[in-house]
């Protein structure tokens, strides 16, 4: 049964993608290889704590913050929330602390884990539910990976080394973009994936076209040849942030934000899907821009 | 300095069930593992009242959070109606990506339809922010009787002690808190928190940076407790108990004096035995007073933690 529907009272304000490359402070991170050597060990993994550091060494810390300033012009957020799947380069930073520090205003900044691809839909949920009775009209959520690891996991081993990545979204009250739903179905078999995207494309787009855009657990070919929606496949060397990095790039057409201008510039309904098979996990998000007057 | 927490709505407290480990162990032996120096075990036991810790050591994270769970028997039954299952955490990582101690522990406990996931970056005060989560998220459940799982605690390890201030030593208690909403009993009244940016970097543990929020803590603390009750609209009078974190005994009497609460309110019988346990504290000491019968029906109480990085949060409630 999905959960219930997320719709209101939150619209999209702004998205951005943003690529991070070598972190030219170069943190030491010494902490980070006896941390997880001794974390890990439970579990019959074996850190090498004096394995140097792969990676660019970007923190949540760090890409949080820099995404806000990205965002901030178009509404300063009460409320932070990020949403990540791999672990923190740093966990000797708090991320509350650091764009409290940096940023400053009183914005109330937590963040979510242990939910895989899908991590930024929870965000998106909360996002709603936290405005929902007045306490905030402006959020932002922030979807990011780094891969700064100190040990090999194979199921990050598809990471971009190159690069880490975050998305901002930002959400008010007032934005120009309704979210028309948010919506998790948890227990989902891998087999019923197909059908259940299939129900959600007919439902978005039996009457306005529809840009379907699935990450890559969900699979090719959900996207029903009988409908008239658009499919966009994603990055595969990306984790959390993939699907939402093509969405960014549906809802701005052009990809860029430039400061003081509008930042979303929509090509239609967008079907942002993505499953997390670790935790059976479904998840959808609609965004459903105003037609456009020409 | 304000956080916008703004109002709860009737959250509540459905149940609370705690989970202390078997194995207690003195300041000496867990000092040997911590790295604890002899004159800091000396000091601990003297001026902070510090004395014994609970661990168990043969078990992995999902284990102290199946085990608190396992004792909440109003979870029995009622598995259908859990629509959230929240892993507060001081520490992010708990392991490898796909550990997963909290998705481990849901399927454990019969909760696949559940959401799980972790909450983390209020440090210790991440357990208080959990409970305000999971009300605002069943708010917007069409079944009012769903309920989310709250789950506190973690495991010890060596290099914790890098992450904590001197003046405490680690606990492996955990908490297993059936949050709901609109029942009579244990509603929350007000949610307060304050983030001081300054002490963003966790492993500050000397310097002018330590000095100046050893300096700050009790005043920023007595603070939040008067704004906590203020939003709740009762006096500090009306507090029958704080529960509070178990860091240790000094700080709390320092905080005391400065709002003249008397700290007999304070619930500290647990600092000396079980250590501080991450976001487990308030809860495992409701557990406790609630054996103990502190509480009666209408009772005011509040839980506090205070997170490095540096968070300082409380919840008030109607018991």
């Amino acid at each position: 049964m999905w959960t219930s529907d997320r719709a209101a009272p939150l619209r999209l304000t702004a998205i951005r993608h943003q690529a991070f490359g070598i972190n030219q402070l170069h943190p030491e991170l010494a902490e980070a290889g006896e941390l997880f050597s001794e974390r890990c060990a439970p579990y019959q993994v074996t850190v090498d704590p004096d394995r140097p550091l792969p990676g660019n060494r970007n923190s949540f810390s760090q890409m949080s913050a820099d995404m806000i300033e990205l965002l901030r012009d178009q509404g300063d957020p009460g409320l932070i929330v990020i949403a990540h799947a791999t672990p923190d380069s740093d966990p000797s930073i708090s991320i509350a602390g650091y764009l409290q520090h940096r940023l400053g205003g009183d914005p109330l900044v937590f963040a979510i884990s242990d939910q895989g691809r899908v991590a930024p839909f929870t965000a998106l949920r909360i996002a709603q539910d936290w405005a929902r009775n007045g306490a905030c009209r402006a959020t932002a959520v922030i979807a990011a990976d780094q891969a700064t690891l100190a040990y090999a996991d194979p199921a990050l081993g598809h990471l971009d080394t190159a690069a880490d990545h975050a998305v901002g979204l930002l959400l008010t009250t007032d934005g120009t973009v309704p979210l028309l739903a948010v919506r998790q179905l948890p227990a989902t078999a891998p087999s019923q994936v197909g059908a259940v995207v299939a129900d959600a494309v007919a439902e978005f787009g039996s009457v306005v076209p529809l840009i379907v855009v699935t990450g890559q657990a969900v699979g090719p070919g959900v996207v029903p040849a009988w409908t008239n929606a658009q499919a966009r496949r994603v990055p595969g060397d990306q984790h959390c942030t993939a699907l939402w990095s093509v969405v960014a790039d549906e809802l701005t057409g052009v990809g860029q934000h430039r400061e003081g201008r509008p930042n979303l510039r929509p090509r239609g309904r967008v079907l942002a899907v993505d499953y997390e098979p670790a935790l059976r996990l479904l998840s959808l998000a609609v965004f459903d821009p105003p037609p456009v007057v020409r | 300095m304000t956080g916008p927490a703004g109002q709860p709505g009737p959250t509540s407290l459905a149940a609370v069930a705690a989970y202390l480990p078997e194995t207690s162990l003195g300041l000496e032996k867990a000092g040997e593992v911590l790295g604890l120096t002899d004159g800091e075990i000396r000091k601990y036991r003297r001026f902070f009242g510090l004395d014994r810790v609970r661990w168990d050591p043969a078990a992995r994270q999902m284990d102290l959070l199946v085990a608190a769970a396992g004792r909440l028997a109003a979870l029995r039954g009622s598995e259908h109606r859990v629509r959230y299952v929240i892993h507060a955490r001081t520490i992010e990582p708990a392991g490898p990506y796909s550990a997963n101690p909290v998705r481990q522990a849901a399927l454990d406990l019969g909760l696949e339809h559940a959401t799980s996931f972790t909450l983390s970056q209020h440090a210790c005060a991440s357990g208080l922010l959990a409970v305000v989560l999971a009300g605002r998220m069943l708010a917007a459940e069409r079944d009012q009787d769903s309920l989310a799982l709250v789950l506190t605690g973690e495991k010890t390890y060596p290099h914790v002690a890098k992450y904590m201030p001197p003046a405490m030593v680690m606990g492996e208690a955990a908490a297993a808190c059936l949050v709901g909403r609109g029942t009579e009993r244990d509603r929350l009244l007000a949610y307060v928190s304050r983030t001081y940016g300054d002490y963003h970097v966790v492993t500050t543990r000397s310097g002018e940076l330590a000095t100046r929020f050893e300096h700050e803590y009790p005043q920023a603390l007595a603070e939040l407790i008067r704004s906590a009750v203020e939003q709740a609209g009762i006096g500090l009078a009306d507090l029958r108990l704080v529960l509070p974190h178990n860091v240790n005994r000094i700080s709390w009497t320092r905080v005391c004096r400065l709002m003249d609460l008397p700290v007999e309110r304070i619930f500290l019988d647990y600092v000396p035995v079980t250590g501080h346990c991450f976001c487990a504290d308030p809860f495992i000491n409701y557990a406790r007073a609630c054996e103990l019968g502190l509480l009666r029906p209408g009772d005011h109480y509040l839980m506090a933690s205070v997170g490095l990085g540096a968070t300082f949060s409380a919840l008030v409630f109607r018991h």
